[in-house]
């Protein structure tokens, strides 16, 4: 049973987890995780190396399957559904090394993912007679600050450029929850805190769940905090609370 | 755009009026070349657009050829119903081994293509009443029914080539509209970056199984319009030395164009009818060829030829 938290009614949870659990041959990656993410929040998930939270993202979008739990968005059961159903259902994602089309050109990059929501691929149009996804790829396009590089194939694109295009694709998408893997990895300060600006922005439209490493940009940003450890959430409240809590402090500081 | 169909009425304008000035060795060679063509454009659309590298497609082609025969020799059908048939017989066989293939990537794709091919090759030497076997099934092509007259295309070799050169025309242009429609895009997408194509909402096994349909489908059509002119079914066609023909035409040519591997095509035949008799160690030859431009020119001719063309303009 998930613990009653406030009054909070079912449909403001928009991602609900249930026991959820991953089992590697002998090893516990995800320990019965009850989860729960509200509606229009930036929500952000830490943890120390290991503690499951890419494991924990691949078992809700169907990378993996779980080995028991359950997972619900909406109200509706979505559990080991495959990856193009979850991302039909609304929730886009980005990985922790990024991936992108690297030869298709950054417009056609988001042009692809704008056509997803098509109900039909239609093999015998130009597709440049569909405007309606011409205008959706412009508009993300600028969004993204991309204009000028938007002719260039993606894989000559520099790291930050890449990163920030793969969360153009999954915007691309329509998505009500949009699901970042440490989209600052590897980037410059300077690349670190345009990304963390756009993610804010972003959040003021789309529900975000968000890995990330670097605590200055969790803190600075998150609604809301949960913290991972071996496989379990430890702790979990707004960036104050858990800048002060113990049970975080003795993770991260070994105390 | 309007370029495009300038260049393309010129070269049918040439295509239309060779049976003019070539002798009749000539006009046969051109039209093997026409069919082999379509052969090797359908296997672009699996290997160029959706990265996926089938060496059983003879199993396709052969399954065409062998179906028009058979459906002549049995059913005496019309020659419009034997080239309905065998394109849907070939799209059938494709959905069945695609069913299993497209499950598999990389290599292990590349193995269920040719186990299925070689099962399908081995078959036809067991059926040797149906097939034939080595000796082939010889077969007189039957009437070509066009509103009230029905033109024989057995004894006429240039109703024969004007029938495939408009056939294999209309594939052409169907394959280019394909190439720049949103399941073109699509396709090139699945080949780029499968995982990712499948987590923007995308079933990827269902647009491989389509691509590797059509595929077959095309290429069941070709071998149809192979045994329309050379008037014969033999189970050579369905040996996996065609099904490595066709991936070196399309390599060499420059896969992912549909020009290209016509480009490759026209070499290699016209090779293979004038080298192979003063030499005949054309095959290691061939191999050369495919390891060098696998290693230095992996655009392929027509890639090569579109760098220097540009490279000149500059």
């Amino acid at each position: 049973m998930v613990p009653a938290r406030g009054t909070i009614t079912m449909s403001e949870w928009l991602l609900e987890t249930r026991g959820l659990s991953k089992r590697f041959k002998g090893v516990v990656a995800v320990d019965r995780v009850d989860f729960r993410l509200r509606k229009g929040q930036l929500h952000a998930i830490i943890g120390p190396n290991g503690a499951g939270k890419t494991t924990f993202f691949n078992l809700v979008t169907g990378r993996l399957s779980s080995t028991g739990g359950h997972v619900h968005f909406q109200d509706s059961e979505i559990t080991n559904f495959p990856s193009y159903e979850i991302s039909k259902r609304g929730i886009a994602r980005t990985f922790q090394i990024t991936s992108i089309f690297p030869d298709l050109s950054v417009k056609d990059n988001i042009w692809i993912g704008a056509l997803s929501r098509k109900p039909f691929v239609n093999p015998l149009v130009e597709s440049s007679a569909l405007r309606d996804l011409q205008e959706k790829t412009d508009e993300i396009i600028a969004a993204l600050n991309l204009q000028d590089k938007q002719s260039m194939a993606a894989e000559n694109l520099s790291h930050g450029d890449q990163r920030l295009l793969e969360i153009g694709i999954a915007l691309s998408t329509d998505p009500q929850l949009l699901l970042l893997d440490e989209p600052t990895a590897g980037m410059s300060a300077e690349d670190s805190s345009r990304t963390a600006e756009t993610v804010k922005r972003l959040s003021e439209n789309i529900t975000i769940l968000i890995i990330e490493h670097d605590m200055d940009i969790v803190m600075g940003i998150a609604d809301c905090i949960t913290v991972f450890d071996q496989g379990r959430i430890i702790a979990e409240g707004p960036p104050l609370a858990i800048q002060e809590n113990r049970a975080v402090q003795e993770v991260y500081l070994g105390a | 755009m309007r370029k495009f169909w300038l260049v393309f009425f010129l070269v049918m304008l040439g295509i239309f009026s060779l049976p003019l000035w070539v002798k009749s060795f000539y006009l046969f060679l051109i039209t093997e070349i026409l069919t082999l063509s379509l052969f090797a454009m359908s296997f672009d659309l699996i290997y160029g657009f959706t990265g996926m590298l089938s060496l059983g497609h003879a199993t396709f082609f052969g399954a065409g050829s062998y179906i028009l025969t058979l459906s002549i020799l049995h059913w005496h059908t019309n020659l419009w119903v034997s080239l309905a048939l065998a394109i849907i017989g070939s799209a059938i066989i494709a959905w069945i081994i695609g069913f299993f293939a497209v499950r598999a990537r990389g290599t292990n794709f590349v193995v269920i293509t040719i186990i299925f091919s070689l099962v399908i090759f081995y078959m036809s030497f067991y059926y040797k009443n149906i097939t034939g076997g080595d000796d082939g099934l010889p077969v007189e092509i039957s009437g070509l029914p066009l509103g009230w007259v029905t033109i024989s295309i057995y004894d006429n070799p240039m109703a024969n080539y004007f029938l495939v050169l408009i056939i294999v025309s209309l594939c052409y242009l169907f394959y280019r509209r394909l190439m720049h429609s949103p399941m073109g895009k699509l396709l090139l997408a699945i080949k780029s970056n499968e995982e990712r194509t499948s987590y923007i909402g995308f079933n990827t096994l269902h647009y491989r199984l389509i691509s590797f349909c059509i595929s077959g489908a095309f290429s069941g059509l070709a071998g149809a319009l192979y045994t329309m002119t050379t008037h014969y079914s033999n189970n050579k066609l369905l040996h996996w030395t065609t099904s490595i023909d066709v991936v070196v035409w399309t390599i060499v040519g420059g896969a992912g164009t549909f020009i290209g591997p016509v480009l490759g095509t026209t070499i290699f035949t016209f090779f293979r009818e004038f080298i192979s008799l003063h030499f005949k160690q054309y095959p290691i030859l061939i191999g050369l060829v495919l390891i060098l431009f696998i290693i230095f020119v992996p655009q392929g001719l027509l890639g090569l030829g579109v760098k220097w063309f540009r490279r000149g303009e500059q």
